[in-house]
């Protein structure tokens, strides 16, 4: 609530005395009354608003006003337009133009940035695809050679083993060392078993 | 008359609790809290800038621990409002609900058009600023998406589906989006084919002005939008219960509305509203058909009974022309905003979003 103080005193009378002492002590009431009345009749009111708003006269009634306004809105823009002009000082329209050449030029760049990154996407896959496949292709080389180069240690292997034991294995059979002979006695070599024949 | 003067009233903003408001606090109260509402902070999750296009930035918000859901949410918004509605306040922000919930959350925020995009039509928007930011989102985020459009945003998006199905984008959720515009209420009687002067407005006027677009709402309840706020507003002030904060944050976004770009408005009235192209599928973009009978993603359609800017017809048709195996609609009491940011839209539209975004996760 408002708080009081003394005014200072004055010889005049306050000619808006009685309408100040009228207001306080009504307009509560006043407002209540204006709050209540529009809080009654809103609904009815808006309902015979609309009514209004949207039949289709109105709508036609509000295009033309509506074309109206825009006539007078280009009548004034051209008006200004040819002033500015004459006094060489550029106009919104001017401005606007740059900022759509800039834009223009912000969506030449997204262009380009997609059509990079569709490329670098496809040389991606492209590089994907031919390491996969040259994985394969070496793998499957590597294994052949390797096969190969088994091979060929092998039978060189024979070959050097036949030589060394004068050709008396047969080739292709795996070359088993001949043992040397064990160090023995007399007594053991009564008691071991005779050497199998090859 | 000497002697007689009557002490003057000092006045103390606002009244002392439990004192008794007098009219003239009411109307000194009012105005500050109406002219102090342009400066009510909104917007306040934290987010960064990750992309950004024209006027168009995409954001990403900040998560304070680890999202603990796959699919990043995508928040498309409508053209002729700010986009921080959905991140209203502390308290009141279904962003911060998504976030609390374990969601990656981002905001596609068209911005404030200017005259040098009065060519940029809502084609150029479906399939030039949509499916970058869309693939800038999934490229940050690492996973495919949910898409989730509010009112003209919900419409661009179920045509950036209809148009895009292999985008990697996996669910559809649409907030009281408009497809069907053959009973479009008010709005289309005022924009009909030969009483609305679309094409001298496009030759006009650049953009078309956020106050124009605000016109339009407020005819559509004219007392109620106009009056009726201060009204109300007198009523609450001086309750310590009424959510003075949450009022001015409301109010700001409403008053603040954002330009349209003519040619986005011209073709928006003519093939949406006046020709019905999208539900007829004749609407055509960038040379190809827009058939919302190509989107197959997992939908959520939420609609409102008592929406006037996008009345039930005209967001009703969306499930019955889909071809998504996984539909389903959501059909709440309310309005068109209320529904979505209301008092009650955080105990019963956002739960039940956050319950269908996790079962789609």
């Amino acid at each position: 609530m408002t708080e009081r103080r003394e005014a200072p005193e004055s010889a005049h009378p306050d000619p808006f005395e009685a309408w100040r002492q009228f207001y306080e002590a009504s307009e509560q009431a006043w407002t209540k009354a204006m709050k209540d009345l529009y809080e009654a009749n809103e609904q009815t009111w808006t309902k015979a608003i609309k009514d209004v708003t949207t039949a289709n006269w109105y709508a036609e009634a509000q295009g033309k006003m509506l074309e109206t306004f825009l006539a007078f809105q280009k009548a004034m823009r051209d008006g200004m337009s040819t002033q500015l002009s004459m006094l060489n000082v550029p106009t919104r329209d001017d401005v606007a133009r740059l900022g759509e050449l800039i834009v223009g030029l912000e969506e030449k760049v997204d262009q380009l940035d997609e059509r990079v990154a569709g490329l670098e996407e496809d040389l991606a896959r492209k590089v994907d695809e031919r390491l996969a496949s040259l994985e394969k292709r070496l793998a499957r080389q590597l294994d052949e050679r390797l096969g190969r180069l088994e091979e060929s240690l092998t039978r060189q292997a024979q070959g050097a083993v036949q030589r060394v034991l004068g050709g008396t294995l047969p080739l292709g059979t795996p070359a088993k060392p001949k043992r040397a002979p064990a160090a023995t006695t007399p007594e053991m070599d009564r008691q071991a078993p005779a050497e199998p024949a090859e | 008359m000497a002697g007689s003067a009557t002490p003057r009233a000092e006045t103390v903003m606002p009244p002392p609790a439990g004192a008794t408001w007098t009219s003239s606090d009411h109307m000194l109260e009012m105005m500050r809290v109406v002219l102090t509402a342009r400066e009510a902070p909104v917007g306040q999750t934290p987010k960064d800038a990750v992309w950004r296009k024209n006027k168009s930035r995409l954001y990403r918000y900040q998560r304070t621990t680890p999202a603990t859901r796959r699919t990043p949410v995508f928040l498309c918004m409508p053209l002729i409002n700010r986009a921080f509605v959905l991140d209203l306040r502390p308290g009141a922000s279904f962003v911060e609900f998504l976030l609390s919930e374990g969601f990656d959350v981002f905001l596609y925020d068209w911005g404030t058009w200017g005259p040098e995009d009065r060519n940029v039509d809502v084609t150029e928007l479906v399939t030039r600023y949509m499916p970058r930011a869309v693939r800038q989102a999934r490229h940050v985020a690492g996973h495919d998406l949910t898409l989730l459009g509010y009112c003209i945003g919900g419409s661009l998006s179920a045509c950036f589906a209809a148009l895009y199905p292999e985008a990697p984008v996996k669910n559809l959720v649409l907030f009281t989006a408009p497809i069907d515009f053959a009973q479009a209420g008010d709005f289309g009687i005022w924009t009909a084919k030969g009483a609305f002067p679309i094409d001298r407005i496009r030759d006009v006027l650049p953009t078309v002005p956020g106050e124009f677009i605000d016109i339009g709402n407020r005819m559509l309840n004219p007392l109620s939008t106009t009056i009726g706020t201060y009204i109300r507003l007198w009523d609450k002030i001086g309750d310590p219960s009424f959510d003075l904060k949450g009022w001015q944050a409301m109010y700001r976004w409403v008053n603040e509305g954002t330009p349209f770009p003519a040619a986005a408005y011209h073709q928006w009235i003519t093939e949406f509203y006046q020709e019905n192209k999208l539900v007829k599928g004749t609407l055509q973009m960038d040379g190809r058909r827009v058939r919302l009978s190509d989107i197959r993603w997992p939908l959520l359609n939420v609609a409102a009974t008592a929406d006037s800017i996008a009345p039930r017809p005209t967001t009703a048709a969306i499930v019955n022309h889909v071809s998504s195996a996984d539909k389903e609609e959501l059909l709440l009491e309310g309005g068109h905003v209320g529904v979505v940011v209301g008092r009650g839209a955080r105990h019963n539209l956002w739960p039940r979003v956050g319950e269908w975004l996790a079962r789609h996760d």
